[in-house]
């Protein structure tokens, strides 16, 4: 268990992990929720719910795939992966952390939320980026 | 009298000190505290002595929420509250180690069920009073909220609208408690994910599975699987602290 010690290797592949799950939150949940929501909104079905559900879908489900591709590439240090690893948390970042948001123009989510997640999206690549200075360590591959 | 006063407080402070350097020990030094786990032959010694960290663990949560369960009406004596609660804590905590063996399983990593609930309380169950700890303000507006409720007599529907506005109001201006639960959880959520990578690495080297497998196993489970367990185990935790709480405390709600 000796890279099991090493901080940094082990914060690259925190930052793995955390890719990982939003992958699965963007494939899985986010639909799941929109859905829910939808549903509670208008209760019986509507043809304009069920297209805006598809279009979202569409959207996300390939969006999480992308990312937990990612992270398969940071567990094993592709660099490669990683570069675009960094590019898409620090997009991610600026988009949803810190662009202009109609929502919150509207009264919506509060921006020291999305701050907060913006911050910790810059941060997450910063450590990825870490990751082109530390090979995975594993013995079995 | 006095005297007999130190004496029960001294014996109580050194149960106490004696349970925190264990647990502290413990959570200092995950890796080591699971190779020893791993180390014991025999599968039900090394659920007993996983358990038994959980146990500490868990008495250390207790004291963290200690003055939140006062303060709320809810005394160290109340067997009835804290009983039924470490019970469902414990049965989440094995669907959890159940969901994470599944997982495995599904990427095709032969663990057994012993290990997995051995890494689970080594690296994560271990965590709870930590987890107390920066959660408590969200505990304490949420033991507000329940306690007006209960003072209310809200039926469901009008308890869940109740806590959506009160979500939506905090949100909108946000307070003390507010900042400082979410600024909580966003630091919690590095050490999670710190927890879960070191899961998947020490399956991958106990199993000599491949990095990749075990760690998409573990996000897996921790992502899609454990949500729904961690769902389900709340409904019971929520309904026991419901019947338990003051309804006097609802004056403590913010906003």
């Amino acid at each position: 268990m000796k890279d099991s010690t090493d901080i940094v290797s082990l914060a690259v592949d925190s930052v793995g992990i955390f890719v990982g799950m939003l992958g699965w939150g963007f494939a899985v949940w986010a639909p799941l929720i929109l859905a829910f929501v939808l549903f509670c909104m208008v209760k019986v079905p509507a043809m304009t719910s069920v297209v805006l559900l598809i279009i979202v879908s569409a959207v996300m489900v390939p969006s999480g795939l992308l990312l937990r591709w990612l992270s398969s590439g940071i567990i094993e240090r592709g660099w490669a992966r990683i570069v675009l690893s960094v590019s898409i948390l620090v997009l991610l970042g600026i988009r949803l952390g810190f662009a202009y948001s109609p929502t919150e123009v509207r009264g919506g989510g509060p921006a020291f939320d999305r701050h907060l997640l913006g911050v910790a999206l810059f941060f997450a690549a910063a450590v990825v980026a870490l990751g082109l200075t530390r090979p995975a360590e594993c013995p079995h591959e | 009298m006095s005297s007999g006063v130190f004496e029960e407080l001294k014996s109580v402070l050194v149960s106490v000190g004696t349970l925190l350097v264990e647990w502290f020990l413990a959570a200092l030094h995950p890796v080591k505290k699971c190779r020893s786990f791993l180390a014991i032959k025999s599968e039900p010694e090394r659920i007993r002595r996983a358990l038994r960290l959980w146990l500490d663990s868990f008495l250390v949560s207790l004291v963290v929420y200690l003055p939140l369960y006062v303060y709320y009406g809810i005394g160290l004596k109340s067997l009835e509250f804290h009983l039924p609660i470490f019970l469902f804590l414990t049965m989440g905590m094995i669907g959890s180690g159940f969901c994470l063996w599944l997982s495995l399983r599904i990427y095709s990593i032969r663990a057994t069920f012993p290990d997995v609930i051995a890494i689970y309380v080594a690296y994560v169950m271990c965590y709870q009073p930590l987890l107390n700890l920066f959660s408590y303000l969200v505990y304490f507006r949420f033991f507000g909220i329940l306690a007006t409720v209960k003072a209310q007599g809200m039926d469901l529907g009008q308890a869940a609208s109740f806590f959506v506005a009160q979500s939506v109001a905090s949100s909108n201006g946000p307070d003390f408690i507010y900042i400082g639960s979410r600024l909580s959880s966003w630091i919690f959520l590095p050490f999670s994910c710190a927890c879960s990578a070191l899961i998947a690495r020490t399956i991958a080297e106990r199993y000599s599975a491949p990095r990749k497998r075990s760690f998409s196993a573990v996000v897996f489970a921790t992502t899609v699987l454990v949500p729904i367990v961690i769902a389900v185990q709340w409904v019971p935790i929520v309904f026991t602290e419901y019947v338990f709480i003051s309804a006097k405390s609802s004056a403590a709600l913010p906003n």
